[in-house]
């Protein structure tokens, strides 16, 4: 599992994030609305991974640990 | 040569086979998607590989050998003959240049104009409509290819170091794509020269009411070539994605304008002095104004560079430097900073080999690649085991024989468990040896092809039962006789389709190599459906070429008669063919055969072609063997039973009854002279020289016998008794000598009185 609540308020993603971890973020960001992401210990994102935060736009603390996704993913909609 | 080299080389061979079973199949049986899957990831591997151990020329072929599977891929192409012989030439060409390295560690002179020349040609079976050098005038773009275009102008102006081929990429994946596997971002991350990209997704969604898993996502990016490349990336998902040519003048030249420096560059090189210069000087003394001084600097740098995210970190990290007051932090997120900037990435994230379905698969068939000798070397230290395990029965004797009965008990016991262990263990060893039959078998539809298209003759080759195993070393001496009897029906059985039709028969004649188990041994048989062998002609044949006389083949069947094409120098064909008529006839095929312990027969019916049986043990367990002179004659005695040679004095010689015997240890062990025993007519020894005798071992029975020489000691393949032979007591077989004489094996246990 590379999705972890860390706090009530902020979410986790680490290492390589496959697409099994879609749902789980995605369960993570309905029930808590206004959570921030943590995505700088991720490695690799997969699409579905990236689809769910592109989709809910959760404040994010980065950079993405994902170089590539940090690079060409837009991020207008993710708030720092 | 280095082990990556030599990994390398064996891979090679296994992807150009791999490569060669598929592109006959296609021929054969047409196209499919698998098949062309597996023969895109045999080139593609081959490119791979070829890269790593740095031979650009080969690397170069292979890509266009790739460009050529995918389009036929994607049906630009067909698969006809002229495509097939080219792929194939192009793995000969490989081939060649493996071998090259194999034996230099690089490749011959001019491989690479070779190369080219070999490119140009793949190439040129690529229909001229794909990846035209000029690229359409920008009002014949598509709409969202304009529209992206004139989004990222800038962007590419300032990104691009010099002018390239440019494509605008349109990548609208599957809603289901998660399921087929797919990561569509894992395909955007191997184009190498990514300039812009444009990612879409819904507006406004409903989180709650949100499918994770159909992907919702559209990719639209500029890219710079070559194309095939590119195609070479989304090769899986030709449907999903279209390419387009990018007008030359679509962006404006980037060489000579203000923002044409690569920006990442500038903001790279700003970055790595800050670290250098804190590495420099990390000491507490004005330390704070130099962290201070860092932190903004790289943060402008990077927010110059568009670089927002990783501004804020690196400015955060100062702040965090300067709390702590140590540059550790700030230093942690510059080199974070100089990561991202400088382009490179985890090597993970990199190699195209890491997608999910390459990883299962490697999983579920994991090998083992182990060095022929050193098998061997195992199979040769089982085998010394077996002989020290026969010592050590001898000894428990001795012991038993002294009285120490309780320690000669628990020897025994230890005996027959390291009997059962050792004999388990040679077992296991020698199954390490088998390999299935159909490795022999994978040359051959290649050969038949070549061969038959030379001809000008259809043949179909079919196996069955390739997967049965045997030793290695009789796979591997099979192979040579195989290869004669299936060139042989190719030319001499099969007729030209003319022939065929006229004859009633199907075009297409068929060549089929059947291989089973029975028992300890495997068949092979080789049917063809032509026109059969007449046994008036290979009688008349036998007569021409003096094989036999008259009166002989006057008394022969037509089955026998049909044997004589195994005899030396005998062939049938009228023509001599440049494949089959080399000098060398069926005699070799008997030969070989024959070293093996195995047999050779055929039968066939005029009209409806000719069957080839062969059958050979399935493993040669070869034996250790004493050449010995007898009567002027030299036998072989298997060491097995063998326990020990005694030279004796004369007087050593005690006379029993009317035998003679010696004393051995407390034992007396009687004398018996080995030309007696086989009923030679035996010279009278020399009285009084020293006699020399091997004393052997049966069961309870104990015995010398009198030998006048050892000759030789040697392992060699035992053949059993064969036809008249094959009920004689007292011979365990027959092996042939280096010089070519055959030796009769005795087995001095069946003949001891």
């Amino acid at each position: 599992m590379t999705v972890t609540r860390r706090d009530p308020e902020s979410i986790v993603l680490e290492g390589m994030c496959g697409a099994e971890d879609a749902e789980a973020l995605l369960q993570m960001l309905v029930e808590t609305p206004g959570a921030r992401l943590d995505w700088r210990p991720c490695n690799q994102l997969h699409t579905a991974v990236a689809q769910v935060v592109l989709a809910a736009g959760p404040g994010v603390q980065g950079p993405c640990g994902d170089a590539w996704v940090e690079k060409w993913l837009p991020q207008r909609n993710l708030e720092p | 040569m280095s082990d990556l080299s030599e990994q390398f080389v064996s891979e090679a061979r296994d992807l150009i086979a791999q490569a060669t079973d598929e592109l006959i199949a296609i021929e054969r049986d047409g196209v499919t998607v698998e098949r062309i899957d597996r023969l895109l990831r045999a080139f593609h591997t081959l490119k791979g590989s070829a890269g790593l151990v740095e031979i650009p020329a080969m690397t170069l072929a292979m890509h266009a050998a790739e460009d050529l599977v995918g389009a036929i891929q994607t049906n630009r192409v067909k698969a006809d003959a002229a495509v097939i012989d080219q792929a194939l030439a192009c793995l000969d060409l490989v081939t060649r240049w493996v071998d090259a390295f194999d034996a230099n560690g690089e490749l011959p002179p001019g491989a690479g104009d070779e190369a080219r020349r070999m490119a140009e040609r793949l190439r040129g079976h690529i229909a001229p409509t794909a990846g035209t050098r000029a690229g359409p005038a920008s009002g014949m773009l598509p709409a969202w290819a304009s529209a992206l275009l004139d989004e990222y102008r800038r962007d590419i102006g300032r990104a691009m170091g010099s002018p390239a081929e440019l494509f605008a990429i349109a990548y609208e994946p599957h809603a289901g794509c998660f399921f087929d596997g797919d990561d569509p971002l894992q395909l955007l991350r191997q184009i190498p020269d990514l300039l812009a990209l444009r990612v879409e997704s819904p507006p406004n969604v409903q989180l709650a009411d949100f499918d994770p898993y159909t992907c919702q996502l559209r990719f639209y990016a500029i890219a710079e070539g070559p194309r095939d490349l590119l195609s070479t990336i989304f090769r899986r998902v030709p449907d999903q994605v279209r390419i387009v040519d990018l007008p030359s003048d679509a962006i404006p030249t980037a060489l000579g304008e203000a923002g044409a420096t690569d920006m990442r560059g500038i903001v790279h090189a700003v970055i790595a002095e800050q670290a250098d210069m804190l590495r420099v000087a990390d000491q507490p003394d004005g330390a704070s104004g130099r962290v201070g001084a860092a932190a903004r600097s790289a943060a402008n740098a990077l927010r110059y560079g568009g670089f927002d995210a990783l501004a804020n970190e690196v400015a955060a990290a100062g702040v965090d430097a300067l709390a702590q007051s140590t540059a550790a932090p700030l230093l942690a997120a510059l080199d974070h900073a100089l990561d991202i900037t400088s382009g490179v990435m985890r090597p993970a994230d990199r190699s195209p080999e890491t997608d999910g379905a390459d990883a299962n698969e490697d999983a579920a068939s994991r090998w083992l690649r182990v060095p022929e000798g050193r098998i061997d070397a195992l199979v040769n230290l089982a085998g010394e085991l077996i002989v020290l395990k026969n010592s050590f029965a001898h000894l428990a004797r001795q012991v038993d024989a002294e009285g120490r009965q309780d320690l000669s008990r628990a020897m025994k016991r230890e005996q027959d468990a390291i009997e059962r262990l050792a004999a388990d263990f040679y077992e296991s060893i020698l199954a390490l040896r088998m390999v299935p039959v159909g490795q022999m078998l994978r040359p051959f539809p290649r050969m038949v092809r070549d061969l038959s298209q030379r001809f000008g003759k259809k043949v179909r080759f079919v196996t069955h039962g390739e997967t049965t195993e045997s030793d290695k070393a009789v796979v591997d001496r099979l192979s040579e006789p195989l290869l004669h009897v299936v060139r042989n029906a190719l030319d001499h059985g099969i007729e030209m389709p003319d022939v065929r039709v006229a004859a009633g028969k199907p075009e297409t004649g068929s060549i089929t190599v059947t291989v089973s188990r029975v028992g300890d041994r495997v068949a092979i048989e080789i049917a063809d459906d032509g026109h059969g062998i007449d046994p008036t002609a290979v009688r008349r044949k036998a007569k021409d070429f003096g094989l036999i006389t008259e009166e002989a083949l006057a008394a022969m069947s037509d089955e026998q008669a049909l044997e004589l094409i195994f005899s030396a120098g005998f062939s049938t064909a009228t023509e001599i063919s440049d494949i089959s008529g080399r000098g060398v006839g069926m005699d070799v095929v008997r030969q070989a055969v024959d070293q093996l312990g195995g047999r050779v027969s055929v039968t066939s019916r005029i009209g409806a072609g000719a069957t080839f049986r062969i059958d050979v043990p399935v493993s040669i367990a070869t034996a250790r063997i004493m050449v010995v002179e007898c009567a002027g004659q030299r036998f072989g005695i298997s060491m097995d039973s063998v326990t020990e040679t005694v030279r004796l004095s004369s007087d050593r010689v005690r006379q029993v009854k009317s035998n003679e015997g010696f004393v051995l240890r407390d034992r007396v062990v009687p004398i018996c002279s080995l030309a007696e025993l086989i009923g030679l007519p035996g010279e009278k020894r020399a009285e009084g020289g020293a006699r020399l005798l091997i004393v052997v071992e049966a069961g309870a029975k104990i015995a010398a016998v009198e030998i006048d020489a050892i000759r030789d000691r040697l392992d060699a393949v035992l053949k059993p008794m064969q036809g008249l032979l094959a009920s004689a007591r007292g011979y365990s077989g027959t092996t042939i000598l280096g010089d070519g004489t055959v030796l009769l094996v005795l087995d001095l246990k069946d003949i001891l009185p």
